[in-house]
């Protein structure tokens, strides 16, 4: 060792924003008017969601009055739920951090 | 108000075509233009408020859903002043077919804040409302409700028959009562 004091560094990284923060749900509501085949080919399109997938989904909606469709990054979230709303179905967000 | 058709898809030079055959009477294009008339708003914008605030994001948002009401709107006008259900098939290309099942929705909903308010909810996704359809003018507003069922049924055969499949009989098997649905794709 020659006397020189050594540094030990701490190197921090900001994790991206979607690691540190909750998950954000995409949640669709019942209405009485949209039809079920409709909702299935809307959540294939917005989703990709494969058929039976769908359509659980959209049965979810039929019985329960809600399906979380989908989970993940706020900002991801909020393009599909303005999709679902473009597609007319009645679609909120919800954070995971406020249940 | 007669409605029967078959639909399908078809590729009409590499670009993917929705074939609707919905028929309707003479004349009845006409009158569900003008119960289109005063309908035509955005019921959804209250939602979109709800789910981005009072940001410049929802305004974003808001502005953009009311550009697609317009353009829906227009599709459907065109559509109707043209008579086009009344001549017969109905050739759209896939982003047209899915504008128009949009713009389907948006007539319904809007039909159903407006002159079928009084239909309870329960009646309205039967397709059994004739107890509540006491004047001219609800009647007219409950079969233009039911043919924008009808037409979004064979849309949505043509542009995906598989979200069909094993629906028949859920839940009672009833979708909306829309009348005329969807015979095998051509």
């Amino acid at each position: 060792m020659n006397g020189a004091a050594s540094e030990t560094k701490t190197l921090t990284r900001e994790a991206p924003e979607a690691e540190t923060t909750p998950p954000w749900r995409v949640v669709v509501l019942n209405d009485p008017v949209n039809l079920m085949s409709y909702v299935v080919l809307v959540f294939k399109r917005v989703f990709g969601y494969p058929t039976e997938k769908a359509r659980k989904h959209m049965l979810e909606v039929h019985r329960l009055g809600r399906s979380v469709v989908w989970t993940g990054p706020r900002e991801r979230a909020e393009l599909y739920v303005h999709q679902l709303h473009q597609w007319k179905l009645s679609a909120i967000l919800e954070s995971e951090s406020t249940d | 108000m007669c409605i029967n058709c078959t639909s399908g898809n078809s590729l009409q030079f590499w670009k993917v075509k929705v074939r609707i055959n919905l028929r309707i009477g003479p004349g009845d294009s006409e009158a569900l233009r003008r119960n289109l008339r005063g309908v035509w708003t955005g019921p959804l914008e209250g939602l979109s408020r709800r789910a981005f605030g009072d940001s410049e994001l929802a305004d974003a948002m808001v502005s953009d859903l009311a550009e697609d009401y317009a353009a829906e709107g227009e599709l459907v006008d065109r559509l109707l002043a043209e008579k086009a259900f009344e001549k017969g098939p109905v050739l759209v290309a896939e982003g047209e077919a899915e504008a128009l099942l949009r713009a389907c929705s948006a007539i319904r909903l809007a039909l159903r804040e407006g002159p079928l308010g009084e239909v309870p909810d329960e009646a309205l996704e039967a397709g059994e409302a004739e107890d509540w359809l006491t004047g001219r003018g609800v009647r007219e507003a409950f079969a233009c409700y039911l043919f924008f069922a009808a037409l979004q049924e064979h849309i949505i055969h043509g542009l995906d028959p598989a979200v069909h499949e094993g629906l028949a009989g859920l839940d009672g098997g009833g979708e909306d009562g829309a009348p005329g649905g969807p015979e095998e794709a051509e």
